[in-house]
Parts: structure tokens; C-alpha cells; sequence
């Protein structure tokens, strides 16, 4: 996916987001509305299912599973995985709630009187799949038989395009829509394809920006960078995209070490990373080893073998 | 000013020896308007946030500054040049001496630390107290001066009963022109203040202000003339604001000298009602891991025989931790809600705000990193604090967006730069809500 096309993914997940502590009008939280995991396992073990929803709301008597759909064409893999939410039971649900950590006053695992499942998509992507040619329609015509479409555009609404949630107030409120500002803060919710870019983004905006750097610098290893997200990320990617982020000067490593060092004194590099991303593109910049070798570059092959 | 004669001191019989050095008689009163002179220096208030400061590590925490080489200079050389005694009075309060033999002076300072807020109090006057306390504030990592805005600095005046304002200083300084306003107004009423804010979009930065006898009954209050009034004579306690955390009382009227200690408790914990308020990162979008929890406190790891010396993110954990320890949540946001209280005419687009924002705050103080994430977004990296935060410029507002490591000291720094630096006229809300369940 082109970065381009995975920015708008990170920023799909920011609308969304932005319509749930609402920055215009009230936004679901002020309805009672909770967000207690992102991708959280929530499995259907008779049937070998296992979902791992980006969002989830919960009000502690209802909860919905939010899905985002990937930017672009709607697959007929997107709608396979999307429906197998409609296989989770009541069962699932609550070992769902046991693993999520409800520890906020006022928010404890209780009897449902309902769950269900939406899928939040663009309304840029909602729309070209409904003037589109007849394939793109029949499927988005086959999402919308798996669950309810939530469409969010800025300086739109969260709004809801088809169908009805069992909780009714959720129902309500999504039918009449959320607003959402032209532009909303950018957190990361690193999306469910963990692209090396995206990754990136994540490490460098919400890891390192969100550190303390006024006195030390911190260190990351490939092995570990997925931990903080509580996902699970191939060693070998977080390796990439340290390495990356070495080559374009965001961050240091020793020799024949395997942790990458991020100060203070890099920081304008950490921070502009999505300029970055464009200019120099990670897999142009991981092979261009040519010239570029200094007494620190070390290979793909280096880590790999060393691990 | 002594406090050995006191016995087992409270905090209000320690405010009482400071009001008494104001406390003046119709005659003294009478005397200083005839000579035009002051009869006694003032009492001067200042209310830093607390980081972690404790009195009685005054001596420690000095001690650390003039043994450490990453002492910058000044600070050494000001340490280095006063010696501090401090002796401890009660649970909240100590006596602070700061001597500066160069001059054979010889200061006092009443610390007050209550509520995550240090209070200094002090008879000296401000020559002096911008060379001995305000430089220790200055110095101390763990003390921070509170600067709050226009609206609330008139709301610790107006949220008040029996409380007349009776004077202030206002300023415009917007950052589109090269226009700078400051009106001072002495003796003046809320008219007065309406007035400038209307013809000069000036927005007040220091308030004067009356209070009356009796703090809860407003039955007293004259009725006055628009304009035409100057100080209610009813008023008994004569004090002045700032932005600042800066507060300073002139004169309580003989006789009412509880009204004196009422007022400045009252002031203290206005200052740190409307910082708690306005500044605390109530909710951070900070990831916590509810696998963690597991981890720690519920199952027990010899059962899995879980090798924790290489932990790797697949292999070696059963798959029943592997579920648990997938997810994560964000705890929360804040986000503080900027707006331009004077728009003007031939106010800039929105564009254009952020373009002078970028090169005269971002570009132009050490202090900041910074990225142009799009149009109008900028991710804010504050080197000094440690800490970042995004801001978002919409019409002629600006949002700050707390991130993970957000707290009131880089908010409150770069309001205070924004306010002195940049635009004189903005006013904000903030809006915090927990997300996780």
C-alpha cells in the first residue's frame, strides 16, 4: 500500500475517534460510550473464530465492535473478515470484556442487553463504491448485509448509511450523526495491516515524541516496539523500520548492537517523519546501500541472522 | 518580620503578622494621601506549582545545585551569593531567611505549601523580590509560576461578593499588526475596564480590586455612577492580581484585619482552583496494555514456564497469555479550546495565523522541535520539558492537543508564550474525557 493510501488509513481511524470524545458536538463518551480495547481478541472458540476489532464501545450495558475498512476497494476478503463478527456469541463477548481491563469507576463487566458490529469507512470510499460499476456496488451491498456502514468525513459526520444496531441509543445517535472538525488531532491507532510506514509513523509520533527526551534518550529494539502497541509485530519489520529510521538520521545505533538510540538532538527528523516517508521511501532507502556505508551501516541480513 | 514569638503558629495567625504590616489607621491612610507616600511596603503573594518541592529540602536541593556540573552559571552564581535559613513552623508553612551579604540585607519569606501549590509571602519590596525569591522560584526544577488568562483573572474579582474592581492594566498586542496598546487605569470601575476592552480590544493583565467588610453579604454594596466613581470607600482590603500568580495587597483598613487574612486565602486558592482547572492533563492519550495486568497480577508465571530472559513477541508464551497480552486502550484526551476574543477587522485567514505562529513561536524559541504535519497542524516537541503536543489552527481559534506525555508545565509554558509573545487576546476552555472503560 502506497503511503499516500496508508495516511488516509491512519486517518479514517482519527475521525472516528475524534466523533467518540467529540471535538464539535457531544461525542459518544458524552452518551455513556467507552472505547475499552483496541484490537483486544474477542473469539468464538466452538467455531474457531477470532476477531480482533480496532475499536470497541461500551456503555456498560451495550457493546459494539467497530471495524474499519480499509481504504480503496471494498475485497471480497474485507466482507469475509467482517462477517465473521456475526459469529461471536454472548459468550465470546464477555471472555471479550474479561480481557479488556475495566478498572475505570463506574464501568464493570455486566449483563448485555445487546452486542453487534459496525464497520467505519470513508465517505470518500462509501461514495465511489456506490457511483462505481456494478462490482463495487454489489460489494458494498454485500457489507451491508453483515452489519451496519458508518461513514465519517471531515468536516462531515459520523453517520450511520444502512441498516439498525440492537442498542437503539447508538442507533439513534448514528443515525442523526456526529460531527467531526476539518482537521482532528492525529493520534496513532496503528491500523490492523501493520505496513512498515505506518509502523514508523507509530514509533515516531506516539513512542519517541511521547517520551521524555529532555535529559536521556530511550532505546528500541525490533523485538519490542510491538509490545508497546500490545500487538503482535514481526521482529523482523520492527528491525526494517529502525533500520530506516537509522538511515535517514532519526536515530543511532552501535555497532553490532542490536537497540537504537532516539535523543533529543534528532528530533526534527522523529517529527517530520511523514514528509519523510514521502521524500525518501522505505524500500528505496533500506537497498540504496550504495555510497551511503558508513562504519554503523549494517544490513537486514546483520540482525536476522543475529537473532 | 519575626514569627519566634509565635507559639505552635496556624497558617492564619502566620498571615496575620504580614497584614499587620499593612494594616493602616484613617490617619495613616490620610497621612499617605497628603504626602503622596507610602507608609509601608507592600504585601507581595506569589503562587508556584508544586513539582515536587518540600521546605525542608530547601538546603538539599541548593546543595545539589552548586555540587552539580550541569549548573548553568547564573543560578550558581545566585546561590552562591545569598545564604537561605529555613526553619519550619508548622505542617504547611516555614520561615525562609535569604541573606545577601553584599548588600548586608536580610530577607524574610513565609513559604506556604498546601494543595500541590508553594505560596511565598514576603514584605520586601519588589526590587527585591524579583533578586532573592523570584529568582529561587526561577531556579527550583520543582516550582513553577501559574499564569492564567484575562477572563480569569477577572474571574477571581468577579466570582467574588463585596469585591470592586478599582483599577488595571490592559494590553493589545495582537501578532497581524504592529499595534501596542497598555492602558493602566487607577481608581477606575468594571465600566472602565468595559470601556478599553471595547475601544482597544485591549484585555485586562493586571487587576486592582476593593474588598469589602464582609465577604458574603453584597447588602453594602454602593450603587455607584457609571464612570464616576473611584474607590467604593466601603472597601477595607486594597490588593492587586496578576496573570502571573503575582498578587499584592497595599492596604487593609485598621480593624479589619480578618478581612485581610480572608482575602488572601481567598486569593491563593482562586489562583490554584483556576491552574487545577485550566492547566491538569486530567486524561492522556497514553496506551496502557490491560494484558499487563495479567502479567503482573493475576497468573502466575511458573505455571506457563514462561522463559523471561529473551521475551519474544511469538514463540515461548502458551497461547492463553498470547490472547491476553494482545490490546491495548487510550487512556484519554484533553484538548484545549483557543479563542480569539478581539477578531477584529482584517483579521488573517487561518493560514496565515498559522504561517506567523510557525515563525515567530516555533521557529523562533530553542525551546520548540516542531513538524508541519498538514496545512494548519503542527506536532509541537517542547525540548526543555520533555514533552509534545499537537496544535490544530481553525478559523481564527487553535486547539492544543495533549499527547501521551502532555502535562500542565509545556501547556502552561507555551500559553504564557503565546499570551506574552504572540496574540494578547486569547481566552481558553479545555475539554478532558477518560476513554478507556
Amino acid at each position: 500500500m502506497e503511503w499516500e493510501q496508508q495516511e488516509a488509513y491512519l486517518k479514517i481511524h482519527n475521525l472516528f475517534y475524534s466523533a467518540v470524545h467529540g471535538e464539535v458536538d457531544q461525542g459518544l463518551v458524552d452518551y455513556g460510550y467507552r472505547v475499552p480495547g483496541e484490537f483486544t481478541i474477542a473469539e468464538n472458540r466452538k467455531k474457531g473464530v477470532r476477531c480482533q476489532p480496532p475499536f470497541t464501545l461500551y456503555d456498560n450495558n451495550n457493546l459494539i465492535f467497530v471495524d474499519i475498512v480499509k481504504p480503496g476497494r471494498i475485497t471480497a476478503d474485507t466482507v469475509t473478515r467482517l462477517s465473521k463478527y456475526n459469529n461471536l456469541d454472548r459468550e465470546s463477548v464477555e471472555n471479550y470484556l474479561d480481557r479488556c481491563d475495566l478498572s475505570s469507576s463506574g464501568y464493570s463487566k455486566n449483563e448485555l442487553d445487546n452486542f453487534d458490529s459496525c464497520y467505519v469507512m470513508s465517505k470518500r470510499q462509501y461514495e465511489s463504491h456506490l457511483s462505481g460499476g456494478p462490482e463495487l456496488q454489489e460489494r458494498l451491498d454485500d457489507l451491508k448485509t453483515e452489519g451496519s456502514i458508518i461513514t465519517a468525513s471531515p468536516g462531515g459526520k459520523l453517520i450511520k448509511e444502512n441498516g439498525g444496531i440492537h442498542d437503539s441509543k447508538i442507533d439513534q445517535i448514528l443515525s442523526q450523526g456526529i460531527s467531526i472538525p476539518n482537521r482532528t488531532g492525529k493520534f496513532v491507532h496503528l491500523p490492523r495491516t501493520v505496513y512498515p510506514e505506518s509502523l514508523t509513523v507509530a514509533i515516531c509520533e506516539e513512542i519517541v515524541a511521547g517520551s521524555d527526551l529532555s535529559e536521556t534518550g530511550i532505546k528500541l529494539r525490533g523485538s519490542t516496539v510491538g509490545d508497546h502497541f500490545g500487538r503482535e509485530i514481526e521482529t523482523d519489520l520492527g528491525h526494517r523500520v529502525l533500520e530506516y529510521l537509522r538511515k535517514i538520521n532519526a536515530c543511532r545505533v552501535k555497532q553490532g548492537e542490536s537497540e537504537y538510540t532516539f535523543t533529543k538532538y534528532n528530533l526534527d527528523v522523529v517529527l517530520s517523519i511523514r514528509k519523510r516517508l514521502a521524500t525518501d521511501p522505505i524500500e528505496e532507502t533500506l537497498s540504496d546501500d550504495v555510497g551511503g556505508s558508513s562504519s554503523q551501516d549494517m544490513s537486514l541480513s546483520d540482525f536476522t541472522s543475529s537473532n | 518580620m519575626k514569627f519566634d514569638h509565635l507559639e505552635d503558629p496556624d497558617n492564619d495567625d502566620l498571615y496575620e503578622q504580614f497584614i499587620a504590616h499593612v494594616s493602616k489607621t484613617d490617619q495613616d491612610l490620610a497621612k499617605e494621601a497628603k504626602t503622596g507616600k507610602k507608609s509601608t511596603t507592600e504585601l507581595k503573594l506569589f503562587v508556584a506549582k508544586n513539582n515536587g518541592f518540600s521546605s525542608s529540602d530547601l538546603p538539599d536541593i541548593i546543595d545539589d545545585i552548586l555540587t552539580s556540573d550541569d549548573t548553568n552559571q547564573r543560578p550558581r552564581d545566585f546561590f552562591e551569593e545569598h545564604h537561605f535559613d529555613i526553619s519550619i513552623l508548622n505542617e504547611d508553612c516555614a520561615h525562609l531567611i535569604i541573606k545577601t551579604p553584599k548588600y548586608e540585607r536580610k530577607d524574610d519569606f513565609l513559604i506556604v505549601d498546601s494543595g500541590g501549590y508553594t505560596k511565598f509571602l514576603t514584605a520586601i519590596r519588589r526590587k527585591w523580590s524579583k533578586k532573592t525569591v523570584e529568582k529561587l522560584i526561577q531556579y527550583f526544577d520543582t516550582l513553577e509560576r501559574l499564569f492564567i488568562t484575562s477572563d480569569d483573572l477577572e474571574g477571581i474579582v468577579d466570582n467574588t461578593s463585596n469585591r470592586n474592581l478599582t483599577g488595571f492594566t490592559a494590553k493589545y498586542k495582537p501578532f497581524y499588526k504592529e499595534e501596542r496598546v497598555s492602558v493602566q487605569v487607577h481608581g477606575g470601575t468594571e465600566k472602565h475596564l468595559e470601556n478599553v476592552e471595547s475601544e482597544f480590544s485591549a484585555r485586562p493583565k493586571r487587576i486592582e480590586f476593593g474588598q469589602e467588610a464582609d465577604l458574603d453579604d453584597s447588602s453594602q454594596n454602593p450603587i455607584r455612577q457609571d464612570g464616576g466613581a473611584t474607590n467604593s470607600t466601603s472597601n477595607v482590603v486594597d490588593a492587586a492580581i496578576r496573570q502571573d500568580g503575582y498578587a499584592s495587597v497595599p492596604q487593609v483598613r485598621s480593624g479589619s484585619e480578618d478581612v485581610g487574612v480572608s482575602t488572601i486565602k481567598d486569593v491563593m486558592s482562586s489562583y490554584e482552583q483556576v491552574d487545577q482547572e485550566k492547566f491538569n492533563v486530567d486524561h492522556r492519550p497514553e496506551r496502557i496494555k490491560p494484558g499487563e495486568r495479567y502479567f503482573i497480577s493475576q497468573l502466575d508465571l511458573d505455571e506457563f514456564e514462561v522463559d523471561d530472559s529473551e521475551k519474544q513477541p511469538d514463540g515461548g508464551l502458551p497461547d492463553e497469555l498470547r490472547t491476553l497480552d494482545q490490546g491495548s486502550v487510550m487512556e484519554g484526551v484533553t484538548i484545549w479550546h483557543f479563542e480569539e476574543q478581539m477578531p477584529g477587522k482584517n483579521y488573517p485567514g487561518e493560514q496565515a495565523v498559522a504561517e506567523d505562529l510557525e515563525r515567530e513561536i516555533f521557529d523562533y524559541k530553542d525551546r520548540y522541535s516542531y513538524s508541519k504535519l498538514q496545512k494548519c497542524n503542527f506536532l509541537v516537541y517542547d525540548r526543555e520539558h520533555g514533552e509534545s503536543f499537537e496544535i490544530i489552527i481553525s478559523g481564527q481559534n487553535i486547539r492544543v492537543y495533549a499527547k501521551s506525555n502532555t502535562t500542565s508545565s509545556s501547556f502552561r509554558e507555551f500559553y504564557n508564550i503565546l499570551d506574552t509573545d504572540f496574540n494578547s487576546t486569547y481566552g481558553f476552555e479545555k475539554e478532558s474525557a477518560q476513554l478507556r472503560a
